[in-house]
C-alpha cells in the first residue's frame, strides 16, 4: 500500500515537473501586432538657403480618404524643416491651421494670426506663401486649383504686420500654384 | 447646417479674436437736418462699427425679410430688390445684375456690414450720401449735392484729395507726360527691417525723391508726382487712385525686398500677374457660376460688355507693364554691382488697380547686411535712379 503510495506521488511529482518545464519552455503567444498604417508618397515645397527658391520633397504621411485631413497633414510635416542642410521650412512654428474647406476649385485655409507678418518683402512673402499654396495643390486632386487664405476666419487683403495694407502680396484672392519658384 | 455652424463660429471668432474690445451698441441714423430717424443695432470696437442691415433697411423704410431657407436677407428698395448673403461679396439686384460688394458677417440670423461698405452702398445703389461721424455714433443722411458733411472739421484728412487739390494749382502743359513715384511703406508701416536697422520706407522715400528730382532736371517733358513725400502711411489703394487720378502714364512702386535667407541677393521689378490684374473680377468669375445657378440663371448666357472691355485694357497694361519692366532690368543690370533677378510676376496688391504701365522695383535685399549698406549708400541709389530714369525716359519716348 505504501509502494503504490509512493509511486502515485513520483508520477504526480513527475507530472508536475514535466508540467512545469513545459509551461515555461513554451514561448509566451507574441502580442498581436499592430497594422502598419499604409503611407503615401506627397510631394512637399522648402526653401532651399543655396538657391534662395522652392525646392520639391518627396514625403512619406499616413494615407487618410479626407481631403480635409490630407491638408492639415501637409501643413503640419511642412513646418518642421528636411533633414537635408539647405533646405529649410519658411512657417513659423506657431503657425496654426485652424480649419480647411472646399469651395469648387478653391481650398479655404483659415489660419491663425502668426500668418500675419509671417514673411518680409515681396520676395519674402512671395516664397513663403507658395511654399504652402504649391504643396496643397500639388497633392490634392486635380479639381482644386487655387488656395484662399484667411486670418481667424477672415479675408486679408495681405499678410502685412503693420495693417492688412503693409504687405504685398495680395491675399484677398485665391492664389495658384507657382512652379516657376521652383528649383 | 454645418455650413451655417461654420459661419456663426467665424463670426464669433471675429468677434472674439480680431477685435477683442468689441460691444453691441446701437448707433443713430439721422436725417439731412440732424433728427434722429431711428436707432439701427451695431456691434462696435476700436475702429470698426458692423451695423446690422435688417435695421438699416427698415429705418429707411424699406421693406426687409431674412429667408431661412435661402439664408438671404431680401431687401425691397421701392424700384429695386436685393438680395444680400452672408459671407458673399455679391449682392443680387433685380435677381440678375450682380454688384462687387464687401461680404456681410452672419450672426443670429442678423446680417452685419462695416458701416463704410454700408456708406458705398448707400451711395452708389441707393443713390443716398451719408457721413459717418464716429464720435457720436451716427450716420447721417446728405444731400446728394453737399459733399461737405455738416460737420466738417470732423471728417479725417483725405491725402488724396490733398493731392489732387496740390495738383490744379500746376496745371500740365500739353504734351507733358506724368510719372507717379510711388514710396513703398510709410508712416506706422516701416515695411522690411535690415540686420543693422536700416527700414525699408527710408530707403524707398530716398530713392523715389533723388528719381523725381533726376527725371526732373533732365527730361524737361516728364512731370513726376511723389504718393507721399515725407514719412506718413498712404494705404495701398490710395496710392494707384492717386496715379488714377492724375491720369499718370506711368507708375512705379519703389520698394526694398527681403528673403528669409540673409544670403539672398539682388535686385528684381515685378509687375502685376494675371491672377490678380482684376481681383474682383476673378472673385467675380469664382463664384458667379454657383450664385447665377441659384438664381436660375446660365452663366454662359452673361453678356457684359464692360467685363470684356476691362479685360482688354488690362491686358494692354499688362503687356506694356513687362515691356517697361524689361527694359528696367536690362538698364539696372548695366549700373548695378548686384545680380539681375529678372522680370518677375505676382499678384502685388499696390499695382492692382493701376490703369497705366505699372511696375515694382524691388532695389535689393534689405535682409541681406552687405546689401542693405549698398542701399544706404547714395552711391548705389544714385545708380538705381539713374538705370531708372533712363528707362523712364526711353519708354514714353518710344511709346507716346
Amino acid at each position: 500500500m505504501k509502494k503504490i503510495a509512493i509511486v502515485t506521488a513520483s508520477v504526480v511529482f513527475l507530472l508536475i515537473v514535466v508540467g512545469l518545464v513545459l509551461f515555461w519552455s513554451i514561448e509566451p503567444d507574441p502580442e498581436p501586432e499592430l497594422e502598419p498604417v499604409p503611407e503615401e508618397e506627397v510631394t512637399l515645397y522648402y526653401l532651399n538657403e543655396r538657391e534662395h527658391n522652392l525646392e520639391a520633397v518627396q514625403k512619406k504621411l499616413p494615407e487618410t480618404e479626407s481631403r480635409a485631413r490630407r491638408v492639415h497633414q501637409i501643413v503640419d510635416e511642412l513646418k518642421s524643416s528636411p533633414d537635408e542642410a539647405e533646405l529649410s521650412t519658411l512657417l513659423p512654428e506657431d503657425l496654426e491651421l485652424y480649419s480647411v474647406f472646399f469651395e469648387g476649385q478653391t481650398v479655404y485655409l483659415d489660419f491663425n494670426d502668426a500668418l500675419i507678418g509671417a514673411a518680409e518683402g515681396t520676395t519674402g512673402e512671395f516664397l513663403f506663401l507658395h511654399s504652402i499654396v504649391n504643396s496643397v495643390i500639388d497633392n490634392l486632386p486635380e479639381e482644386q486649383k487655387l488656395v484662399q487664405f484667411l486670418v481667424d476666419g477672415e479675408m486679408r487683403k495681405t499678410i502685412g504686420p503693420y495693417g492688412e495694407e503693409s504687405g504685398h502680396i495680395g491675399v484677398k484672392y485665391p492664389l495658384g500654384p507657382e512652379w516657376d519658384i521652383v528649383e | 447646417m454645418r455650413k451655417k455652424i461654420i459661419k456663426a463660429s467665424v463670426f464669433l471668432l471675429i468677434l472674439i479674436i480680431t477685435t477683442s474690445p468689441l460691444y453691441a451698441e446701437n448707433i443713430g441714423l439721422v436725417d439731412v437736418e440732424g433728427r434722429l430717424l431711428n436707432e439701427v443695432s451695431a456691434w462696435q470696437s476700436e475702429g470698426s462699427v458692423l451695423l446690422d442691415l435688417r435695421d438699416l433697411f427698415f429705418s429707411l423704410g424699406f421693406d426687409v425679410s431674412w429667408q431661412e431657407e435661402t439664408q438671404r436677407l431680401e431687401v425691397d428698395a421701392g424700384e429695386d430688390e436685393y438680395k444680400f448673403r452672408p459671407g458673399k461679396s455679391l449682392v443680387a439686384v433685380n435677381g440678375e445684375n450682380l454688384v462687387p460688394f464687401d461680404p456681410p458677417h452672419l450672426h443670429q440670423e442678423r446680417l452685419y456690414l462695416e458701416v463704410n461698405a454700408v456708406e458705398n452702398f448707400m451711395t452708389e445703389e441707393l443713390g443716398k450720401n451719408t457721413t459717418w461721424n464716429p464720435s457720436r455714433s451716427q450716420l447721417q443722411l446728405v444731400e446728394a449735392d453737399e459733399s461737405e458733411p455738416v460737420d466738417a472739421d470732423e471728417r479725417s484728412a483725405d491725402p488724396v484729395a490733398d493731392f489732387l487739390g496740390e495738383m490744379d494749382d500746376e496745371e500740365r502743359a500739353e504734351g507733358e507726360l506724368l510719372v507717379v513715384i510711388d514710396p513703398g511703406h510709410g508712416g506706422r508701416d516701416p515695411g522690411a527691417i535690415g540686420p543693422n536697422g536700416l527700414m525699408e520706407k527710408e530707403v524707398a522715400l530716398d530713392i523715389s525723391h533723388r528719381l523725381a528730382d533726376r527725371i526732373e532736371s533732365e527730361y524737361e517733358q516728364i512731370e513726376t508726382h511723389l504718393t507721399r513725400e515725407e514719412d506718413v502711411f498712404v494705404s495701398l489703394e490710395d496710392r494707384t487712385r492717386i496715379a488714377n487720378e492724375l491720369n499718370a502714364d506711368m507708375f512705379i512702386s519703389i520698394h526694398a525686398n527681403g528673403h528669409h535667407s540673409q544670403y539672398a541677393r539682388g535686385f528684381e521689378v515685378f509687375t502685376l500677374s494675371g491672377e490678380a490684374s482684376d481681383p474682383s473680377a476673378e472673385e467675380l468669375a469664382e463664384t458667379e457660376n454657383s450664385v447665377l445657378k441659384y438664381e436660375g440663371y446660365d452663366a454662359d448666357e452673361l453678356d457684359d460688355v464692360a467685363w470684356i472691355l476691362h479685360q482688354l485694357r488690362a491686358t494692354v497694361h499688362t503687356r506694356d507693364s513687362q515691356d517697361l519692366a524689361r527694359q528696367m532690368v536690362d538698364l539696372m543690370e548695366d549700373k548695378l554691382p548686384v545680380p539681375n533677378r529678372g522680370v518677375k510676376q505676382a499678384p502685388l496688391w499696390v499695382l492692382k488697380d493701376a490703369q497705366m504701365p505699372a511696375v515694382l522695383v524691388e532695389a535689393g535685399f534689405l535682409s541681406n547686411p552687405q546689401e542693405e549698406r549698398r542701399l544706404q549708400s547714395s552711391d548705389y541709389q544714385e545708380s538705381v535712379v539713374e538705370a531708372i530714369a533712363k528707362t523712364v525716359y526711353h519708354y514714353l519716348e518710344n511709346n507716346h
